[in-house]
This record gives C-alpha cells, structure tokens and sequence, in this order.
C-alpha cells in the first residue's frame, strides 16, 4: 500500500507533548538505523503501538536483525535473540527446570523468551515443535513449563524474520502461528542515495559497535503507557462496519484459502488505531484501515507473493468507504 | 445547425463555444431577412425553386451531418438528438397541414432510424422507440384536433422526446461495439450482442445475454445441440402446427353438380390445424347488405382533383336576420363560348385578376345531385361536359354560376374542368373592392350586433385594409369560438348573436358572422353555399372525393376590385382560404409564412436565440453557481460541501470510487491549506467528534473547487 498522505495536525486532537516527543525520538532513532526506509519504521512503531508481533520476510542482508536490534533498544527493554536451527528445542527458547543438588529441587531457568523485545531469526529454520513453542507466548504473554505459568513482560514485542529465497530445509510457518503475528512486512533494498549513506558511515569504525549505536529513548513505561493510548482511539461505528465488511470479503474471496479471523480483525483494528495515532488522531478513518491493509492481510490470508498484494487490492475495492453521517 | 454548432460549443472554451453557437443562428436570420427583402413578401420564388431548394438543402444538410458528425457526436450527441427531434416537431407542428405533417414525421422517423448507424449502444434503440412514438402522437394530435392544442400537444411531445432521450442516456451508458439493430437478434454468450462471445443460439433461458445458463447452446455447438436432445425449431413448428401435408394419392379432384354443394359450416380458422381434410365444396358469393360500407354509394356528386375544394351551388347577398336570400338582378346571358376544341366551353367575361397563378383540372361526376347548376368548382376557365357542344344548352345563374338551360342536370354527367387557383401570397398585393355601387347589399352589416362590430374593429386593428387584415379578421373569428355541426340554434334567434353569445356554431353562422364583419370594415362580401371536399374525402382507388349532404358546407366570399369572388372560410378546421395542395406550392407557402414571421418578430426571435443559446451554452456554469451560492446561503455545511464536491467531480466524468476514502480523494483535488483543514473537518465529522475550530474551511472549500477549477485539475492530470 501506499504510504499516507500527510495530514495536518489540528489543534485539540488529544495527544500529549510527552507523547510526541517519544514517538519522535524512537521514530529517528529507528530512521537513523535503517535508512530510507521510513514506510517500514511506521509500520513497525505501528505494530509495537499495537502491542502486535512483527514477521519480518526478506532476503538476508537487508536490516532485519538491525532493525530489530535498533527497535529494542531504542524502547529500553531487554532484547533477546535466538538463532533458529533444525536442532533447536522448545526449551531452548521458553526456559527449563534444572534440578538443584542444594536445594534438591528443580529450578526454572528462564529461556530467551523472557525479555521486552525478542528476535527470532530466521523462524522458518526451526521446527514446528519449536515454532509452537511461541504460540502461548506471541498469545497470552506468558509461558508454561511443568505446569508452571510464567508471566513475560508487558511490552514483550517478537520479532521474527524469515529468508523467501532459500526454502531447503525449512519448515514453513502454519497458519496459526502466522496468525498470531499482527503484520508481515519486506524491507526491501534501499535506494541509491541511502546506500551511498550507509557507506559513508561504515567508514571509521572498526566494528558495526562501534559505530552510532542506538541509544536507549524511551522508557518502557512510556512505552506501556503509549500503548494504553492507542487502545483508546475511538472507532467509529461505520468504520467498524467497514472493517467487518471487508473481513466476510475475504472469506469470500475464491484466490484466499483462509479468510480473516476475528483475533486477526481486532489486530487490524488495533493497528489502525495505532496508525491513527501515529497521524495524530483520536479516532480512526478508513485511510488507516486501507493503509494497514497490506501488512495485516498478507499475514493471514494464505497468499503468497504478487497475489497477495493483488487480492488485499480487491478485497479493498470490493467494499465502498463509508462517507454518510451515521455513525 | 443551431444543434450542431451547440453540441460542439459544449466541448470547447466558453468564449469558442459562445462565437460558435451563435454566428450560425445569427447568419440564417440575417440571411433570411436578406433574403425576404430582396424577394418581397409579395413576390415569393416559384414553387418549384422553392421544391429544388428544398431538395438540395435537404440532400446538403445530410451529407453536412454525416461530415461534422464524428466531431460533433464525440461531445454531446443527446443534446444533438433532442435539439433535432424537437426541431422536426416544430415544423410537424405547422397548422392545418396534415399532409405536410404526416411527410414530416415519415422524414423524422428515416432519419432517425439512421441513427443507430452512427450512434452506438442501445441507447439509440430507445431514441427511435421514443420519437416514433412521439412521432405518431403529434400525427395524430394534428389529424384530430388542429389549431391551438395541436401546438401544446406538440410542445409535450418535445419535452417528451427530449426527457426520453436524456433518460435514455442517463440510464443507459454507450458501450462499445454494439450494434444497436443487433439487439433484436437472438443471442447468447458474452456481454453485449455485438460480443464475438455471443453465440446467438436457442436455449438459452433467461440468461441469455451473460450466456451463463449452463444449458446455453448456440448454433456453433450444432453437434452438441442434436446430441442434446433438445427440440429445435424444426420441432417446436411440429408441435404447434403439425407435420407438413403429405400428397395422398388416393385424392383426385371430382366435379360436383349443384346440388352437391354445400355451404362451410366449419369456420376459417379450422383449416389452420393439421391433418385437415378440405372438404370439396364452393362457398356462394354474398351480396354485401345494404347499408355496409361495401354498398354503392348515393353520392351528389364525385370530384377528382387537387384538394381541398369548394364547389359552390348557390349564393347569398342578403341577410334577413335568420336567413339569407339572394336579389335577383333579372341578369340572363349566355355565359359561355365554345372554344373550337371539342366541347370545351370557356366562360365569358371572367376576370383576369392579379391573384391567379397556375391551373388546376378537375373531373367531376355527378350523381343525384338534380337540379340544374352545374357543380363546379370556384373560377372556372373553361369546362366540358360530356359532348354537349353548344353554348345555348348553358345559362347564367344570377350569382355568376353556370347552370343547364331549360333541364335538370342528368345523372351520370361527366363534366371536366379547368380551374385558376388564386395564389394566398398574390392576394396581399390585390385590393379588395372597396364600395359595390352595383349591388349596395354587399356592404350591408346592419343586423351585426354592436359588440361583433366592435370585435371586428379590435381585430382588424393594426393592419392596412387589404388581404391581411381580412384573413386577420377571420383567423379571430376562427379561434373566438368552437365549431359544432351538431350545434341548434333557437328557432327565433339570430345566428350572429348565437355564435357570439355561447361561442360555439355551425358553419353557417361562422360564415355569417364572417360576412358581417367583413362588411362592417367595408369589405364587399357574400355567403356561398355548396359542397367542400378535402383529401380525407378521396377515395384511394378511384381517386375520387365523394359528396353527398354530409359535404354541405357555408363560407363567405369577398369580391376583389377586379369583380373576383374569394372565398375566405370562416370556419375552424377549414382551410382559411383555398390553399393549393401540390407539394412545391406548400412549401412555396411555408416559405412565405416563415419569412413573414421572421419579418414581423425577428427581434423576439433574435432575442430568444441568444438567450437560449447563452443558457445552453452555460447552463452548468449556471447550476454550478447557484449550487455554491445556495451552499453558502446555507452556511456550507461540510457534508454537504463534500456531497456538491463529489457531484461536480462524477458530471465531469472523474467520480470519487466507491472504494476510495474520502480525504485521500479530496488531496488529490489540490494542495490548499484550506482544503487539506476541510479534510481533516469532513474526517472528523464522518468517523470522529466534531471540533469547532476547523469549521471555517468548507465556505473556502466551496468557493475554490468549483466545476471549472476540478475541470482544469482533471484535465491536468489526464495530459499528465
């Protein structure tokens, strides 16, 4: 999709100077790490706002380990990685219990899975055993082993990327582990002006450390409370209606072979209403819904490559807008 | 033209489309004004220049038509069609020219069944349907009624056809390539009939033109058709009327003696079934009852020649209150000679008047008319009847008609005669006989009511004495009252004062009314009584009008300074006055009847041209206004801004998609800070709270997206 016309801020649209001045510092923060690229930053503050998890899908090499480094720092958190591989075990990503000889009990050694923002690289490589050790987690935030539920942060934010080019040995993501990912987004390669920046600033330091490494600007009460916000913005009643429209479009539509669900309608209504805030809004409009369409459909819908953007255009092209006064 | 020039304005820049809507219609007037000065109106060109004229403009304007039309029908052609038809019902609208009429109409409706050659869509099809209706409508109205109505009627049939046609295009989009005439063949398969996926076979239920129908054959699957085990038409024919007759050879044609014969007692229709056994028998001709309509019939007299006619059998110069009477002035001569061609007779002492132009032949036969006046019709050259040869078997009626001497006219008597017509145009330069010192009578209007005197007045005012303000005088009178064959007048009452009274009368006491007041504006006139016949009268086969009682008819007559009687009728539905009847004539007098007008209202004309050439040309620029002047009379209410906004930019062919929001269809329509705050208004208002402080935009909003500015940014982005 497109990305949105800007619209100008108008005076009483309730949004605190704290608030935007955070947006902005992690919207620079995250500009200054990934060049050119600040349709993918939105979509990505978008989906952190949303409290939403990002699938990252391109070809290697292209910022999506940056980004999500540059992401979880820039929030405060902390970060977590976890390389997937074949061999990898569930336990290796929620934790497990070790039995203490002193204490001649088992204790739980948190695994990866308990940090504010987790990337987990190159998902497709692991199991599906291992993918769905993520389900609980991405879910309901929290983790069970041995019967034990452990509570993850509030902010916990995954991040996952997968490689299109390269299928051999990978284990495609099923659907119920790709609907729990709030949006699907590509990178893409930068233009030439930026390329010719990210040169000019890898000369000088010796190590990818060294160089302008983000800093740590916000807080992750800010964040909790930013999101709290979000989950405010008012949604119209036609809006609403919109939305329900086009998901009973998908069901219908012959080229989607899984429709929308209702958990991924209300993360498409959850990021439009952090879209909306990100413009400056308190409630949301269609743009927001159309705008988002992209990233949230693509997700979930069973569609792969070109068609996909084909058929979220006539999923959209099936359902008027509404422009009446009811609301 | 004036269409054509219209149409085409309609595309082009407002100053182009005002010098070229208006330099044509400004050119034909001045031309036309021109053109009736050089000519005098008292002086038209031959009916056949006129015919030859009429011909080439017609070929002219056909061809001009076809050149200009690509250009033209790439605008606006329904603005085009409408203008065309409703110009075509003006001229259909030509008062008391049924004939002229009903040619009229035959040339609108070939024209316009062209139409689809040209046009494209369906859409055609119900421009056709509508102006043959309406084409038929007006015929109708101008058979039955005439006069005022048949120009209201007229005037509705306009609108008609124009809001059919703009329906038509409302409703009905142009597609293409769809030949409209290939809507009436069956088709199948594909969107359109003129679709290659149209397959135009049988079977194919409801759904025929989607060709969705899974039992949809067409004639291209003729293998797949027998296999089906459908029936076809071969089979349908089978079902409804039988198989075909087979030769029995057992049958041979017998004869039958008389008595053998019987009448059918099994009706028509029976022989229609199949397998029916024809019994041989005759049927007996019939003698049509008396009474039918196939019964002979007891005419007074037959008449064969250009209509209409009056063939006047007796006149009247005295009014006596209730009736006329004639003052015999003991004249008796023999009034005619022999020619030295056969039996032609020519009538002595006949005027030479200024107003005749042209002949016109007559055959007339007469039936049980008795009496002894000879039926012929009014200025007669010269006559022949039968093979009487000699002038003394002819007298002088005391009024100037011919009668036999000493016989009653025999039944069956072929009379052939050779009329002058009196030219309408060559009137106006006649001058009527101002005092008739011969018989003082003619000028007698003494037993005219006062107020019909005073009417007379007031409708001839305005005019010099002559020919128009006769026919002035009398063309009032016509519209005064209403007329009614079967209308009784008391039996002690003046007809005059009964005519003026209820204002309805038979054509006795319009012809009488008519004769007074012509008398009282110093016009020598008399009542004529006789037979009128009109082409209705005409009998197809024999070409024949025939007369009996029902024919009798009362007109008046006003005796010209050179002794010539014309008859002027008085009466509603009748020609005014003897009007000629051949095609180049009418045209001759539609001719001088156009340019009279145009002379006497060319200002008004003049006038009405450019103000409904401005409306057409600006009337969105107008609507546009007022729409916008009434939003913001309104205080531009956003929505409806938006709405006015949306409705500006689908006339103009760019309308917002249905899918599109809102606000980012309204960016693309321009970069004003204004609009960009009228955005986020219209966003908030539709799908959030209202806020006060951006309420200032719409009035902005409003004034600057006007029809031209969104014109010019759509026109922006398609050269783009």
């Amino acid at each position: 999709m497109s990305s949105l016309s800007v619209i100008p801020a108008v005076a009483g649209c309730h949004r605190s100077q704290d608030h935007h001045l955070a947006l902005e510092r992690i919207r620079r923060s995250l500009n200054e790490t990934l060049r050119g690229k600040s349709t993918v930053v939105e979509s990505v503050l978008a989906c952190l706002l949303a409290r939403g998890h990002l699938l990252i899908e391109d070809l290697p090499g292209l910022g999506k380990t940056t980004l999500a480094k540059a992401l979880a720092t820039s929030v405060g958190g902390r970060f977590n990685r976890v390389q997937c591989t074949p061999d990898l075990l569930p336990g290796d990503v929620t934790g497990f219990g070790v039995f203490n000889q002193k204490t001649r009990e088992f204790e739980f050694m948190p695994g990866p899975v308990f940090a504010d923002v987790l990337l987990v690289d190159e998902i497709n490589r692991t199991s599906p055993r291992t993918q769905s050790a993520l389900l609980e987690a991405m879910a309901e935030q929290q983790v069970t082993v041995d019967n034990v539920q452990h509570r993850l942060s509030d902010t916990f934010f995954v991040i996952a990327t997968q490689n299109p080019a390269d299928h051999h040995g990978t284990y495609p993501l099923p659907e119920a582990q790709l609907d729990r990912f709030a949006m699907k987004l590509r990178i893409g390669y930068p233009q030439r002006e930026h390329e010719m920046e990210i040169l000019e600033a890898a000369i000088g330091p010796c190590c990818p450390n060294d160089s302008q490494a983000p800093e740590q600007v916000v807080l992750p009460t800010e964040l909790h409370h930013l999101q709290q916000h979000v989950a405010g913005v008012a949604v119209s009643k036609s809006v609403r209606e919109y939305l329900v429209d086009l998901a009973r479009i998908t069901r219908s539509h012959q080229s989607v072979t899984l429709g929308l669900s209702p958990r991924g309608l209300l993360t498409w209504q959850r990021v439009a209403q952090a879209r909306a805030f990100l413009h400056d809004r308190t409630f949301v409009i269609p743009d927001d819904i159309q705008d988002v369409a992209g990233p949230v459909l693509e997700v979930r819908l069973g569609v792969r490559g070109e068609s996909a953007s084909r058929v979220v255009e006539e999923v959209l092209a099936a359902v008027p807008v509404p422009a009446g006064v009811e609301r | 033209m004036i269409a054509l020039q219209l149409a085409r304005g309609a595309s082009t820049p407002l100053q182009a489309q005002f010098v070229q809507a208006l330099w044509l219609p400004v050119a034909i007037l001045v031309a036309a004004k021109v053109v009736a000065t050089v000519l005098r109106r008292d002086r038209p060109p031959p009916s056949w220049i006129c015919t030859l004229l009429v011909a080439i403009g017609g070929f002219g304007a056909m061809v001009l038509y076809a050149t200009v039309q690509p250009t033209v029908f790439a605008a606006e052609e329904h603005i085009v069609i409408a203008l065309l038809c409703g110009a075509g019902a003006i001229f259909v609208l030509h008062d008391d020219l049924a004939a002229m009429s009903r040619a009229v109409c035959v040339c609108m409706i070939v024209i316009l069944l062209m139409l689809p050659g040209v046009d494209e869509g369906g859409r055609a099809l119900l421009i056709v349907a509508g102006t043959v209706a309406g084409s038929l409508w007006l015929f109708v109205t101008q058979s039955v009624s005439g006069g005022k109505w048949a120009w209201a009627m007229g005037m509705g049939a306009c609108a008609l056809l124009a809001g059919w046609v703009a329906l038509a295009d409302r409703f009905i989009q142009p597609t293409d390539g769809n030949p409209s005439y290939a809507a009436f063949v069956n088709s199948s398969g594909g969107g359109e009939s003129g679709s290659e996926h149209a397959r135009r076979g049988v079977g194919d239920g409801p759904d025929e033109l989607s060709g969705n129908a899974p039992d949809s054959l067409g004639f291209d699957d003729s293998d797949t058709f027998s296999e089906s085990g459908k029936d076809g038409l071969y089979d349908l024919w089978i079902e409804s009327y039988g198989a075909p007759a087979t030769p029995d050879q057992s049958q041979k044609m017998i004869g039958l003696k008389p008595q053998d014969v019987k009448i059918a007692e099994a009706s028509v229709r029976e022989n229609l079934k199949s397998g029916r056994k024809f019994d041989l028998h005759r049927q007996l001709p019939k003698r049509p009852p008396s009474g039918s309509p196939d019964s002979p019939a007891a005419a007074a007299v037959w008449v064969k020649g250009p209509m209409p006619v009056y063939v006047p059998l007796a006149v009247f110069d005295r009014f006596e209150g209730a009736s006329w009477s004639a003052v015999d002035d003991g004249a008796r001569v023999t009034p005619v000679r022999q020619t030295g061609e056969g039996s032609w007779m020519e009538i002595l002492l006949r005027p030479l008047s200024p107003a005749f132009e042209g002949y016109a032949a007559y055959q007339l036969r007469v039936g049980t008319m008795g009496g002894d006046v000879l039926p012929l019709p009014m200025h007669v050259d010269r006559f022949r009847m039968g093979r009487v040869n000699r002038p003394q078997f002819f007298d002088s009626a005391r009024w100037g008609g011919i009668r036999l001497a000493r016989r009653t006219l025999p039944p069956g008597a072929t009379l052939d005669v050779v009329c002058k017509h009196v030219d309408p145009a060559r009137l106006a330069a006649v001058e009527p006989a101002r005092v008739s010192h011969s018989n003082p009578t003619l000028l007698d209007d003494t037993l005219l009511p006062d107020d019909g005197r005073s009417m007379a007045r007031q409708w001839g005012a305005g005019r010099e004495r002559g020919w128009l303000q006769i026919e002035q005088v009398i063309g009032q009178l016509r519209s005064f009252a209403v007329y009614d064959r079967a209308h009784r007048v008391p039996s002690d009452a003046d007809p005059v004062r009964d005519l003026l009274d209820v204002r309805r009368g038979t054509d006795y006491q319009f012809a009488t009314a008519g004769v007074l007041m012509l008398r009282s504006l110093g016009y020598p006139a008399r009542l004529a009584s006789g037979l009128f016949a009109e082409e209705s009268h005409v009998d197809e086969r024999s070409g024949f009008a025939s007369l009996d009682a029902s024919h009798t008819h009362f007109w008046p007559e006003v005796r010209l300074a050179d002794g010539t009687w014309i008859a002027v009728d008085a009466t509603p539905g009748y020609p005014l006055i003897n009007i000629p009847t051949s095609l180049g004539e009418k045209i001759a007098g539609l001719w001088r009847e156009s340019v009279s007008f145009v002379g006497s209202h060319h200002l008004v004309l003049i006038v009405s041209l450019v103000l409904v050439s401005v409306l057409t040309v600006a009337r969105r620029w107008i609507v546009d206004r007022t729409v916008t002047f009434w939003c913001l009379w309104r205080g531009c209410p956003p929505l409806a801004v938006l709405k006015v906004i949306e409705t500006r930019c689908r006339l103009l062919g760019q309308p917002r998609q249905a899918h599109s929001p809102v606000g980012r269809w309204l960016a693309t329509l321009g970069h004003d800070p204004a609009l960009a705050a009228f955005i986020v208004q219209v966003n908030t208002i539709l799908y959030g709270a209202p806020h006060p402080s951006v309420e200032a935009s719409a009035r902005e909003v409003m004034q600057g997206l006007t029809r031209d500015a969104l014109r010019k940014t759509h026109r922006g982005d398609q050269h783009e």
